[in-house]
C-alpha cells in the first residue's frame, strides 16, 4: 500500500527508472560516457525551455510561441556576432524576453487568451525571424562560439550545466521564494490570489518573461552547436516542450507541479528519443512511440486525478462525519 | 422606471445601431473592410475569377474549421486534425488503384476512426483534451510517414477522382459547394438538433449538462468523430486538387483551423460560437493571404502582419463585447 502511494506520487521517476532499464539491457552502448554526454546535451535545450514552461503552466498559463522565440535568439546570436559574442548574445537574450512581456501584456491587460496571444506571437516571431534571415540558414564567423555547447567539464557538456544549474534555481525559487510560491497561488485560485494582495497580473508577466527568457537561452545553445541559425529552428518545440512539462505531472489547470519532476519528464522524451536512436529504430516509428506514450500517460495522469479527487472527497466526508459524531455526544 | 427604459430604448440611434453591430458581429465588419481595401487597392481583387479562386482557397480551411467548431464549443481542442488532414491524403492517393468509391469511403472511415480515437480518450477516458490529441497528432503524422515511406506520392490527375478538387459546376469550383453545403447541413446540426444543444451545454457547463440527462462522455465522442470526418473530407479535396500527397502536408493546418474558428468568435472555454461565424473567419484569412498576395508582400512580413491580425482581431472582439455588458 505505501509503496503504491509512493508509486503513484513519483511515478514519473519510476518511468525513467524502468525505460532506462529497458534501454541499458536492450542496447549495450547506451551507458558508455560519449553517449550519456549526447543525451543530456540533446535534452538541455529543450529542457532550459522546460524550466520557463514550468512556471507558466503552474500559474495556469501557456506559451506556444517558445519555438519562434528560440529561433529569434539563436539567429540574433548567430548574426550579430560581428559585434562581438556577448552584445549578440545579450541582445538575444532581451529581444527574445521582450516578446515574453508583450506575451504577458496581452494576456493580462488585454484580456486575450494565453493560446490565442501566443498563436499571434509565435507567427510573428516566425516571419521576423524569416525576414532577418533572408529564408535561409545564416553561420557565425567566430568559432569560439562553439565552445559554448562544444566543451565539456567532467565529460558532462556546458549546456548540461547550464540546464542542471536551471533546475537548481528554478526549485529553489518555485519552493522558498514569493515569485515562485505566488506561482501556485495564481494557478491555484486566481480570484483568491488577487483578493489575498497578489500583484496577480505583474506577477503573470514575469512568467510569461521568464519563459520567453529560457526560450532565448535555449536558442543562443541551440546557436552554438554548430554556429549556424536556421530560420525553421524550433517549428515542434512548444509541443515538445509541453509534453515534457505534462509528462512530469505537472496540470494543464495549473496550481501544481515541480520543476524536477519536469526534469524527469524531459529526461523521459530524451532518453527514450536516444534509445530509439540506438536501436536502430526508424525515425517514423520513433513518432508512433512517442505518441501512444504520451497518451498512456495523460490517461493515467487523468485516472489519478480523479482517484485523488475521489480520496479527498471520501476525507472530508469522513471528518464531517466525525464532526456530526462529536456534536451528538 | 418602465417609461424611463422605454423612452431610452426609443433614443436609439442610427449611430448606436452601427455601435451595436459593430460591437456584435465585428468580424463581419472587418471582412467587409478588408473587402473594400482589396477592391481599392488591386483591379482584380473583385473579379470573379478572383473571388472563386479565394472560396476555393478558403474552402480547405473552412470544411475542417467546421467540424473543429463542434470541438470548441464542446470545450475541447483537437490538435491532431493537421495529422489526419496527411494520412488521408496520403490515403487517399495511394489507394487510388483500387477504386473511386472504396479508397474514399476507406479515407472517410480512417479520418472518423482517428476522431473516435480522439473522442474516446477525451470523452470516455476524461484525458486532457490538449496533449492527448498533441499525443494522437504524433501517432498518426507517423502512420502518415510510414504508410508513404515519407515519399511525396503521386496521384493520376486524368483519373475521375480529380473532380472532387478540380472540377466546376457551372462557374462554381466544387470544392466551394462542398464548403456551402457542409457550412449549411452543420450549421442545422448544431442549431437545431439535440446533439448540437448537447455539444453547446457540455461545453457551458459540462456538470450542470450531465446533471439534466446529457451524456457529455457521447456527446464529446460525436464532436471528436465529427473533426475527424471534416479532416478526412478536406484531404480528400486537397489531395483531389494537387493529384498528390506529401505525408507533411498537414503539418501546422491544425492551428490555421482552430485560428479559423477562434477569429470568428468561438470560445475557447466552449459553451459559444457558430458555424456561420467559423466560416466568416476562414473567409477572412482567405481574403488577407489573397490581398498579400495581390500586393506582392514577401512570405515573412505575411506572417507578421498575420499573427497581428489573429490578436488584434480576438482583442476587437474582446473589448466590444465588453462594452454590450456594460
Amino acid at each position: 500500500m505505501n509503496f503504491l502511494k509512493l508509486f503513484a506520487k513519483h511515478r514519473v521517476w519510476f518511468i525513467l527508472l524502468g525505460i532506462l532499464i529497458v534501454t541499458i539491457l536492450m542496447s549495450p552502448n547506451f551507458l558508455t560516457v560519449r553517449n550519456i554526454s549526447n543525451v543530456l546535451l540533446q535534452t538541455s535545450i529543450n529542457g532550459i525551455i522546460a524550466l520557463g514552461m514550468t512556471f507558466l503552466l503552474i500559474s495556469g498559463d501557456f506559451d506556444l510561441s517558445v519555438g519562434s522565440v528560440m529561433a529569434l535568439s539563436a539567429a540574433l546570436a548567430i548574426g550579430l556576432q560581428s559585434r562581438g559574442i556577448l552584445t549578440a548574445c545579450i541582445t538575444a537574450v532581451v529581444l527574445g524576453s521582450a516578446f515574453g512581456l508583450l506575451n504577458g501584456f496581452l494576456v493580462t491587460k488585454a484580456k486575450i487568451n494565453a493560446f490565442i496571444v501566443t498563436l499571434g506571437t509565435m507567427t510573428m516571431v516566425r516571419g521576423i525571424v524569416l525576414a532577418y534571415t533572408n529564408q535561409r540558414p545564416i553561420s557565425g564567423s567566430n568559432s569560439s562560439f562553439l565552445n559554448l555547447s562544444g566543451s565539456s567539464w567532467l565529460g558532462i557538456p556546458i549546456p548540461a550545466f547550464i540546464f542542471f544549474a536551471g533546475v537548481i534555481v528554478s526549485h529553489i525559487i518555485l519552493t522558498y521564494n514569493s515569485l515562485g510560491r505566488n506561482c501556485f497561488a495564481i494557478g491555484g485560485n486566481r480570484e483568491a490570489s488577487i483578493f489575498s494582495g497578489i500583484r496577480v497580473d505583474r506577477y503573470r508577466i514575469i512568467y510569461f518573461t521568464i519563459c520567453s527568457f529560457t526560450a532565448s537561452i535555449a536558442g543562443i545553445v541551440l546557436a552554438s552547436r554548430l554556429n549556424t541559425a536556421s530560420p525553421v529552428y524550433g517549428q515542434d518545440t512548444a509541443l515538445m516542450v509541453v509534453a515534457a512539462v505534462l509528462l512530469g505531472g505537472t496540470s494543464l489547470a495549473g496550481g501544481s507541479g515541480s520543476v524536477i519532476q519536469t526534469l524527469a519528464g524531459v529526461m523521459i522524451i530524451g532518453v527514450l528519443n536516444n534509445s530509439l536512436n540506438l536501436l536502430n529504430v526508424f525515425s517514423y516509428y520513433q513518432g508512433l512511440i512517442i505518441g501512444i506514450i504520451l497518451v498512456v500517460v495523460t490517461i493515467l495522469d487523468s485516472y489519478y486525478a480523479k482517484k485523488r479527487k475521489f480520496e479527498a472527497q471520501i476525507v472530508t466526508k469522513r471528518l464531517e462525519f466525525k464532526k456530526e459524531l462529536n456534536n451528538g455526544t | 422606471m418602465i417609461q424611463t427604459t422605454y423612452q431610452e430604448t426609443k433614443k436609439t440611434t442610427g449611430l448606436r445601431i452601427l455601435m451595436d453591430i459593430l460591437k456584435r458581429h465585428g468580424i463581419f465588419v472587418a471582412l467587409i473592410a478588408l473587402f473594400i481595401v482589396g477592391s481599392l487597392i488591386s483591379d482584380v481583387f473583385l473579379s470573379p475569377r478572383n473571388i472563386f479562386n479565394i472560396l476555393r482557397q478558403s474552402s480547405i480551411v473552412g470544411i475542417m474549421a467546421i467540424g473543429m467548431t463542434f470541438v470548441l464549443i464542446g470545450g475541447d481542442i483537437d490538435l491532431s486534425v493537421g495529422s489526419t488532414l496527411s494520412l488521408c491524403m496520403v490515403l487517399a492517393i495511394g489507394l487510388q488503384q483500387q477504386g473511386l468509391a472504396l479508397s474514399i469511403l476507406i479515407v472517410l472511415i480512417v479520418g472518423i476512426l482517428v476522431g473516435l480515437l480522439n473522442g474516446l480518450l477525451v470523452g470516455l477516458f476524461k484525458a486532457n483534451a490538449f496533449i492527448v490529441t498533441l499525443g494522437t497528432m504524433s501517432i498518426v503524422q507517423a502512420i502518415a510517414l510510414i504508410y508513404s515511406k515519407g515519399y511525396h506520392m503521386l496521384g493520376d490527375p486524368e483519373s475521375a477522382f480529380s473532380i472532387i478538387g478540380r472540377g466546376m459546376i457551372g462557374p462554381v469550383p466544387i470544392p466551394v459547394i462542398i464548403f456551402i453545403a457542409f457550412s449549411i447541413v452543420f450549421h442545422i446540426i448544431l442549431n437545431n438538433s439535440k446533439f448540437g444543444y448537447s455539444v453547446y451545454a457540455t461545453g457551458g457547463n459540462a456538470k450542470a449538462a450531465w446533471a439534466s440527462g446529457i451524456h457529455t462522455g457521447l456527446t464529446k465522442l460525436l464532436a471528436f468523430a465529427l473533426t475527424g470526418f471534416t479532416a478526412a473530407v478536406g484531404a480528400l479535396v486537397m489531395s483531389s486538387r494537387l493529384a498528390s500527397a506529401q505525408p507533411s502536408a498537414g503539418q501546422g493546418y491544425e492551428l490555421d483551423v482552430i485560428a479559423a474558428v477562434i477569429l470568428g468568435g468561438t470560445s475557447l472555454l466552449g459553451g459559444r460560437g457558430s458555424i456561420l461565424r467559423t466560416v466568416v473567419g476562414a473567409l477572412f484569412f482567405a481574403v488577407f493571404s489573397n490581398l498579400m498576395i495581390l500586393l506582392n508582400v514577401a512570405y515573412p512580413f505575411q506572417l507578421v502582419i498575420k499573427g497581428a491580425i489573429i490578436i488584434c482581431a480576438v482583442w476587437a472582439d474582446i473589448i466590444g463585447r465588453r462594452a454590450l455588458q456594460q
